[in-house]
């Protein structure tokens, strides 16, 4: 009896070959379709800086994805303060912080699938790391400040400091600089005492703040540098990391109404957003880098399994095999040709051990193979990257000071200085201060970037 | 053709560990929910640690039923006039100060037939004004527009909400305080205090620590 099956066709062996590498094509086929279906294309609207959109950005924000709006709200809301349009800029805020509190009140779906094998971190709502969220509270501060709402004020610089709680050392929690002084500044102008806040803001300078009672009307807030930028670091792009600079501007130095104000920086975001240790998240991306390049190990061990073991069949089949003698086909007489008697099953078996053995290697090398290809699909499928979407225009550092000033517009000379205190021409510039009314303090935000 | 069975049952079998990672399939809400009424003293499921409804709802609930149980109130031969002080905010979550007086106000009003009466300070710029419009004879009047007959207030009322937070690997933790109180306008004396607390602690998914 021939042997059944391809092997046994015109051609079956190239057949079989074909169906191997059938088997291995289309799982890759099906990868790229439900990839297709599931990612999101970069060059997307979300993708992209504040500096390179052209046109007004607020009226597209529904373009945007709901996961990556905030992170829009941000940024358009700083640019909408430095372009002073504070209500603009307080809409924006308090959607994004009334989002990320929403966010971090309970299950998120979103957060869910980002911790999943085959999601990007990126698929969680953007609300910001600790630094961000910080800062974003800091600037609507700002904004409640300048309405004359300072306990309102107040209560963003602690939820902003709050943001910042999280930090693995001690010492670095909730340890920033201006954001104390102001919790205290506005203590001391509600009427209450805002020496503890004060005091833990010196503690963490080694500069000699000043006396809330020294302090003017006009208050400035100077920021400069480039924000930190998120980088994806690790082999699978795992570890979040962060770059910052170069930055030029050490000081700044601002000329007002016969004053000289020397603006040194309080804060540095770099600092704030490298001293928060590591995140759970961190792990858990930790974990999907792990299963990624042990799926992708198992992947190349199944696979050159199988081809060793599919090069060994063949190697066998192309060996010359002894000649055997032909079955002697004589029905006997009980049986007359219809089944095969006791003889006529031994006489078979004999030439049939080597094809079955063939067909149950070949069936090993096959499973091998599909369960390489399966291995590889999901080491490919398993997306390790940590979330890059960054606040881009934020500054590095945040500076502060104050002078009295009585109501009016006033023409400043903002001049920003390198490490060796030489004027940076380029930053420097003329700016044009609005005072309010004597009866409230009146909040300027200046800066290296225009939006 | 049994082997190109297997490899099409394997390919379709890593389509479906494939595409578990990334459909909707679980995902709760996928297409959103339609907006729900709620009562504004329940929890919802949109949740925070800081003041809800619900908390501002109890709250001036609770200081309206305690104002009026107090004697200089509720044995008043006359309805006392009671100006409102802005609340002031002394925890970390800024807030609409406003909505407390205005619902206690409204409160009061509406459902103690006049056993108090609120002056309207933040009109005053207005009748000032409409005053002197009487007195230049540019309006009518019905009285002597010379004789003040602006109230004085016999009570001020405001509040403060005072806060407390905490936040650890096991989640954020915040207690607000919430507290009234009712100073004589003379004498400076505070014929009335009370308060309400609530603690709230949420811990934030894994993907955002």
């Amino acid at each position: 009896m021939k042997p059944s099956g391809p092997d046994s066709w015109p051609g079956g062996r190239a057949l079989r070959r074909s169906c191997l590498a059938r088997a291995a094509r289309l799982p890759a086929f099906t990868l790229l379709v439900a990839v297709a279906g599931c990612v999101t294309p970069d060059g997307g609207v979300e993708r992209r800086t504040l500096a390179g959109l052209e046109g007004p950005i607020e009226s597209r924000l529904g373009e945007i994805p709901e996961r990556d709006r905030g992170l829009w709200e941000y940024r358009l809301a700083l640019a909408a303060l430095r372009e002073n349009r504070p209500g603009d800029a307080a809409v924006l805020l308090d959607t994004a912080l009334r989002r990320a509190e929403g966010v971090l009140s309970g299950p998120d779906a979103n957060a869910r699938r980002a911790r999943s094998l085959f999601s990007a971190e990126r698929t969680k709502t953007y609300i910001g790391e600790p630094y961000e969220r910080a800062m974003a509270y800091f600037y609507r501060g700002l904004l409640y400040w300048q309405a004359g709402e300072l306990d309102n004020a107040r209560a963003s610089f602690r939820a902003a400091q709050f943001a910042d709680a999280d930090a693995d050392d001690a010492e670095h929690r909730g340890d920033y600089v201006l954001l104390d002084y102001l919790d205290g500044l506005a203590s001391e102008r509600l009427g209450g005492d805002g020496s503890d806040a004060i005091a833990r803001a010196a503690a963490r300078t080694q500069r000699e703040l000043p006396a809330p009672a020294d302090l003017g009307n006009a208050l400035f807030v100077v920021e400069f540098g480039a924000a930190p930028r998120k980088v994806a670091a690790g082999d699978y792009g795992e570890k979040l990391t962060f770059r910052s600079g170069p930055t030029r501007a050490k000081h700044a130095v601002l000329t007002i109404g016969g004053h000289t104000l020397r603006l040194e920086p309080w804060d540095d975001l770099h600092f704030q957003a490298t001293t928060r240790g590591d995140r759970v998240m961190d792990y858990i991306l930790g974990n999907k880098a792990v299963f990624k390049e042990g799926a992708d190990a198992f992947g190349d061990v199944a696979l050159i399994g199988a081809q060793i073991a599919a090069e060994n069949i063949y190697k066998r089949r192309e060996e010359p095999r002894p000649p055997q003698p032909p079955a002697r086909r004589e029905p006997s007489r009980r049986n007359a040709g219809n089944t095969p008697g006791p003889q006529e099953k031994a006489a078979e078996a004999a030439p049939k051990a080597e094809p079955e053995r063939d067909r149950d290697a070949e069936r090993a090398a096959l499973a091998l193979g599909v369960i390489g290809v399966i291995s590889k699909i999901a080491s490919v499928a398993t997306i390790a990257e940590a979330d890059t979407r960054t606040w881009d225009n934020l500054p590095q550092y945040l500076s502060f000071g104050s002078i009295a000033l009585p109501p009016g517009e006033y023409e400043a000379e903002l001049e920003f200085l390198d490490s060796s205190e030489r004027r940076i021409g380029d930053l420097s510039r003329r700016v044009l201060v609005q005072i309010g009314p004597a009866d409230r303090d009146s909040v300027i935000l200046l800066g290296e970037q225009a939006r | 053709m049994k082997h190109i069975r297997a490899a099409t049952f394997a390919a379709f079998s890593a389509v479906l560990l494939l595409t578990s990672g990334c459909t909707t399939a679980g995902v709760r809400n996928a297409s959103g929910r339609t907006v729900t009424d709620l009562r504004p003293d329940e929890a919802g499921r949109v949740r925070g640690t800081g003041p809800e409804s619900q908390d501002i709802v109890v709250v001036t609930d609770f200081m309206a039923r305690s104002i009026l149980a107090i004697p200089e109130i509720a044995r008043a031969q006359t309805p006392p006039n009671i100006v409102l002080e802005p609340v002031l905010n002394n925890t970390r979550f800024p807030i609409n100060r406003d909505v407390f007086l205005t619902r206690l106000r409204a409160l009061l009003n509406s459902r103690t037939e006049n056993r108090v009466r609120f002056i309207d300070r933040a009109m005053m710029a207005t009748l000032e004004r409409e005053r002197d419009l009487r007195i230049a004879g540019a309006v009518t009047t019905t009285s002597d527009p010379t004789v003040v007959e602006f109230r004085g207030a016999d009570y001020f009322l405001t509040g403060e909400l005072q806060g407390h937070s905490v936040r650890a690997d096991a989640g954020t933790a915040d207690y607000v305080l919430y507290s009234f109180h009712l100073t004589n306008a003379r004498t400076g004396e505070i014929v009335w205090e009370d308060m309400r607390e609530f603690k709230k602690e949420g811990l934030e998914d894994a993907a955002y620590r």
